[in-house]
């Protein structure tokens, strides 16, 4: 329960006048004991003077026993207002009339009149021994002999009634003087801090939606009042400075969430935003609208060649020439990746988007140095159309991105209008996944082998395990359909340790037959090395079967290689550690560093097909070629010839020092049953 | 009713006991005063003891212890004072005893009654027999008269000179001084007498408010050789019929001590059988001169003088 809270005037007034109250009471109470004490010395010093001149009177009259004289003059003095009662005991009497003592004398009633004692009144012995002193002499005559007492009784009557007086007084000075002195408290305390105090609460009190005063207070006359006030409009400016800070954090929260970081383009939530309200600007103003999606060719060779770096200032290079391509009022995001979006609104006919796609593509063709290295970048560009293609945000991002593979499928680096056949390739992209999956659940891949030739010995060397895919409706499927999209969704991983599996056990197999299968070379993607536990698996594989390392070779490609060259060396050396061989496929298509390649633990070069089949007609490709078997064998490397289909092929190859090839000239991939056919029977040219 | 059953006997068949205490026995005027208690008490009936205090306080209170343990049933007081007066009565109360002041009075109210000789009119009286005399004398305006009082704080004696001086006043007659006495002896009278003589020529009487030294005032009269100044006195000695007769005293304003005796027994006779008590009674004093002295000689004899035969 919260207490209730009071005013801080109650609190001052309770404070003050309980203090006041409190001295005053003291006060009074020291007053009240003083005047006491000396009222009481008085009573007592006049008591004695009382006594003392009664004293020697009433001894005469008692000695010549004038009993009534004494009495008179015992009733006189008790009209003294202070005295209760004077009593003569007198020997003479007690002795004349024989009885122990005779007391006689005046008291005081309740009602303070002057009443004869009475030895049996119990009334008057009670107000006796209540009286407040009393004082006994001795009745001595001039002669010396005692013949009574005389005792004189003082009341504190008189002693009450000065001392309520005083207290009256007191009390009443007390109350005025308290009433005044808070009455000027108060005035000075409400002038000094609580009128300033209420001032600054009203100031805060006008505040704004968030609660944060207005205005700032104003000056205060006190010093601790005026701390209170700086201290206050500080609060108050650091408020206001915050919540700028605050406002200015959220914007830039705002912008980086809408934004790409690393080019300063709105992002894909920013983009759908913008694409929603340019639908719906478009559709009152009944305008066309396009959609844009660019993605740079080859983008990622330059990031797995160049690093990442290399390929962020890309980006924003290639942002900033689209940037200056589009109209103003058009929008350009970048949806991540090298993938850019454009909006195009207002649109006349399609001759303005050809115009601008046809822009986009000159812009980027021509190349950018980064760092400087000369970079040549190109790109597709899938274009869809509002209300044409489609009218829904999604749909059209999803056709310009189809009619973009389909620019992809094209060459590259030109653009295409969307059109519903593009969607029906799509979703053969979805149905193809699916179905990938199923087959490698239900055993529909194969592996063929290729044989590998040493060509001055005319006898097979080796196979490359290649996979097929054994469609129950379409027949054999070849990698290329389906590779790239195993890759791109990871399956690739699960469908290389099937085919290696498979292989390794075929190869196991031949062993034990007594057959000479040679090496057996086995493509490796990169996405198998990037899992954490491909080197545990492959050991458990390989001596599950029974393998032995040394009849193993694993192919890489070029390309994959340089993506992270640091890494793979890392993983490679452990694989060669096994003891099994390892060589780069295809190479010659992608950029290696020949410093890596030297670092690298591989034994073979595997030159790529592109460069053999037009030998011996294209002088560029004999070039290459001579040149990379040139390099192998600096490098202490052997090399292999891929795709070789002809004789002249073959022997060019032979003369220039390459002796290992694999080509239709010999085989093409082969089922189990040929391959073993060949082991047993040899090749034929 | 059984404290009446018992009172009733007993004033019926034994004598009740009474006590005069009397200030001083020895002074004629309380000897008359004795015998008037005895007489009457007699006569009805009563015991009486006469206790004198011989003008002392303690003998007075000692006599009151003594009545006190006699079980008295009355007392008549002439008290040495007023003031003792008081103490007896008092002590008197809280044994339920009555007691009856003769003459002298009581400063206590608690007596069941006073009874006193009527000084006022006496002294009136006497002063208007002195006027007759200065008059007849052919004295003129310049001529005075002295007085030596008893004490003026006396009740008695205030109330003699008041009626004195208004008599004389009414006469147009001039007071030259006033003594009051204080050991009451014949040579403080004497004293007083010679020195109100020589300083008042003018003097032609004097007036004593006591009588019983009035033998010092004649000496001095003899022996300043005016025995022209007349002499007039309140109270009165057994010789002083003839005195009067002879012209010696002028005259005297005479107390009846005997019938107040008497009286103050009547009073508690009167008490005791429930009669009403008048509470202050005052009786006549007999202003006397050479006039009617023989008039009234058998008067005083008995009440003023108490001789009874």
């Amino acid at each position: 329960m919260q207490r209730k809270k009071h005013s801080l005037y109650y609190a001052l007034f309770l404070t003050i006048f309980g203090s006041i109250l409190f001295i005053v009471l003291v006060r009074s109470y020291y007053d009240y004991d003083h005047t006491k004490h000396e009222v009481a010395t008085e009573l007592e010093a006049e008591l004695k003077n009382t006594g003392s001149s009664l004293q020697k009177s009433v001894a005469g009259y008692v000695d010549s026993y004038a009993v009534n004289e004494y009495e008179k003059l015992v009733k006189h003095a008790m009209e003294d207002d202070d005295i209760a009662a004077i009593l003569i005991s007198d020997y003479n009497m007690a002795n004349i009339l024989g009885k122990k003592e005779y007391i006689s004398g005046y008291i005081k009633d309740n009602k303070w009149h002057i009443r004869e004692y009475d030895v049996q009144n119990i009334e008057q012995t009670k107000l006796l021994e209540n009286a407040f002193f009393r004082e006994t002499q001795e009745l001595i005559t001039s002669d010396g002999s005692l013949v009574g007492t005389i005792s004189i009784y003082i009341s504190d009557r008189h002693l009450n009634e000065q001392v309520q007086r005083i207290i009256v007084q007191n009390i009443v000075t007390s109350i005025v003087l308290a009433f005044l002195l808070v009455a000027l408290i108060f005035f000075t305390m409400n002038a000094i801090i609580l009128k300033p105090l209420l001032r600054m609460i009203k100031t805060i009190e006008e505040s704004d939606h968030e609660g944060v005063p207005s205005e700032y207070l104003e000056e205060a006359n006190s010093k601790e009042l005026d701390t209170l006030t700086k201290a206050m409009n500080k609060m108050i400016a650091s408020i206001r400075k915050s919540r700028e800070r605050l406002k200015e954090q959220e914007r830039n929260l705002v912008f980086q969430a809408h934004h790409d970081p690393l080019t300063g383009l709105p992002n894909r939530l920013l983009f759908q935003d913008r694409l929603t309200q340019g639908l719906k600007k478009a559709d009152r103003e009944k305008k066309r609208l396009a959609v844009f999606f660019i993605d740079l060719d080859h983008f990622k060779e330059v990031n797995d060649s160049y690093g990442h770096e290399t390929g962020d200032i890309l980006l924003q290079n290639i942002a900033q020439r689209l940037q200056g391509v589009i109209r103003a009022h058009d929008t350009l995001a970048r949806l991540g990746g090298d993938e850019f979006t454009i909006i195009m609104e207002n649109l006349g006919d399609s001759v303005d988007i050809s115009n601008l796609a046809q822009k986009i593509l000159n812009s980027l063709s021509s190349p950018v140095v980064v760092n400087g290295t000369i970079l040549y970048v190109s790109s597709s560009i899938g274009i869809s159309l509002y209300p044409n293609d489609a009218n829904s945000v999604q749909d059209l991002l999803k056709y310009a991105d189809t009619a973009m593979y389909k620019a992809k499928d094209e060459g590259r680096n030109n653009f295409q209008f969307y059109n519903a056949q593009l969607t029906q390739l799509a979703l053969d992209r979805v149905v193809l996944e699916v179905s990938l999956r199923e087959a490698l659940r239900k055993g529909e891949f194969v592996v063929y082998f290729q044989p590998q030739i040493d060509t001055e010995l005319g006898e097979i060397c080796g196979m490359e395990a290649l996979v097929r895919w054994q469609h129950p409706e379409k027949g054999l499927i070849f990698p290329d359909a389906f590779i790239p999209l195993a890759e791109s969704t990871g399956l690739i991983v699960e469908l290389d340790r099937y085919v290696m599996k498979v292989a390794m056990e075929q190869v196991f197999n031949w062993r034990e037959q007594g057959l000479n299968p040679g090496v057996l070379a086995m493509n490796l993607s990169v996405k198998q090395l990037e899992h954490h536990d491909f080197i545990e698996t492959f050991k458990r594989l390989m001596y599950a079967i029974g393998v032995k390392p040394e009849w193993i070779e694993l192919e890489i490609t070029e390309s994959q290689l340089m993506r992270k060259p640091e890494d793979a060396i890392k993983v490679l050396q452990e694989l060669s550690d096994l003891g099994v061989s390892l060589s780069v496929d295809d190479f010659g298509t992608g950029y290696s560093s020949f410093a890596y390649l030297k670092k690298l633990p591989i034994s073979k070069l595997k030159i790529d097909k592109e460069f053999i089949q037009d030998i011996p007609k294209d002088e560029e490709d004999i070039a290459i070629t001579k040149a990379i078997i040139v390099l192998a064998k600096s490098l202490n490397l052997k090399v292999l010839a891929e795709g070789v289909e002809t004789r002249d092929q073959k022997e060019f190859l032979l003369r220039e020092g390459c002796r290992f090839v694999q080509g239709y000239y010999y085989s093409k991939p082969v089922n189990v049953e040929q391959m073993e056919k060949m082991i047993i029977e040899g090749v034929e040219e | 009713m059984l404290l009446s059953i018992f009172l009733l006997p007993l004033h019926a068949t034994e004598k009740s006991k009474l006590v005069y205490i009397v200030s001083d026995i020895e002074i004629p005027f309380w000897n008359i005063m004795s015998r008037g208690v005895i007489k009457q008490a007699n006569e009805l009936g009563y015991t009486v003891e006469v206790y004198s205090a011989q003008n002392n306080n303690k003998k007075e209170l000692e006599a009151l212890a003594k009545s006190i343990q006699k079980g008295i049933e009355g007392i008549i007081l002439s008290p040495v004072s007023s003031s003792s007066a008081a103490t007896l009565i008092k002590l008197a109360k809280k044994q339920n005893i009555p007691v009856v002041v003769a003459d002298i009075g009581s400063e206590s109210s608690d007596y069941i009654s006073y009874i006193s000789s009527d000084n006022r009119k006496g002294a009136y009286d006497i002063g208007k027999i002195l006027a007759r005399q200065f008059k007849q004398r052919g004295y003129n305006k310049s001529s005075s008269i002295g007085i030596i009082a008893i004490p003026q704080n006396r009740e008695n004696g205030k109330l003699r000179t008041d009626g004195f001086l208004e008599a004389l006043s009414e006469e147009d007659i001039k007071t030259a001084d006033l003594k009051q006495q204080r050991d009451f002896s014949c040579q403080e009278t004497y004293n007083f007498t010679k020195e109100l003589l020589e300083k008042y020529p003018n003097i032609k009487a004097l007036w004593l408010q006591g009588s019983n030294r009035y033998k010092g005032a004649l000496k001095a009269f003899e022996e300043l050789n005016r025995e022209d100044v007349m002499l007039v006195t309140f109270d009165a000695e057994p010789e002083f019929s003839l005195l009067i007769e002879e012209g010696i005293i002028v005259g005297a304003a005479m107390q009846q001590p005997y019938l107040i005796g008497k009286e103050a027994v009547k009073v508690l006779d009167d008490y005791f059988h429930g009669k009403r008590i008048v509470k202050n009674i005052e009786l006549p004093v007999l202003a006397i001169s050479k006039e009617n002295v023989v008039k009234n000689h058998k008067v005083i004899q008995t009440n003023v003088l108490g001789i009874v035969e």
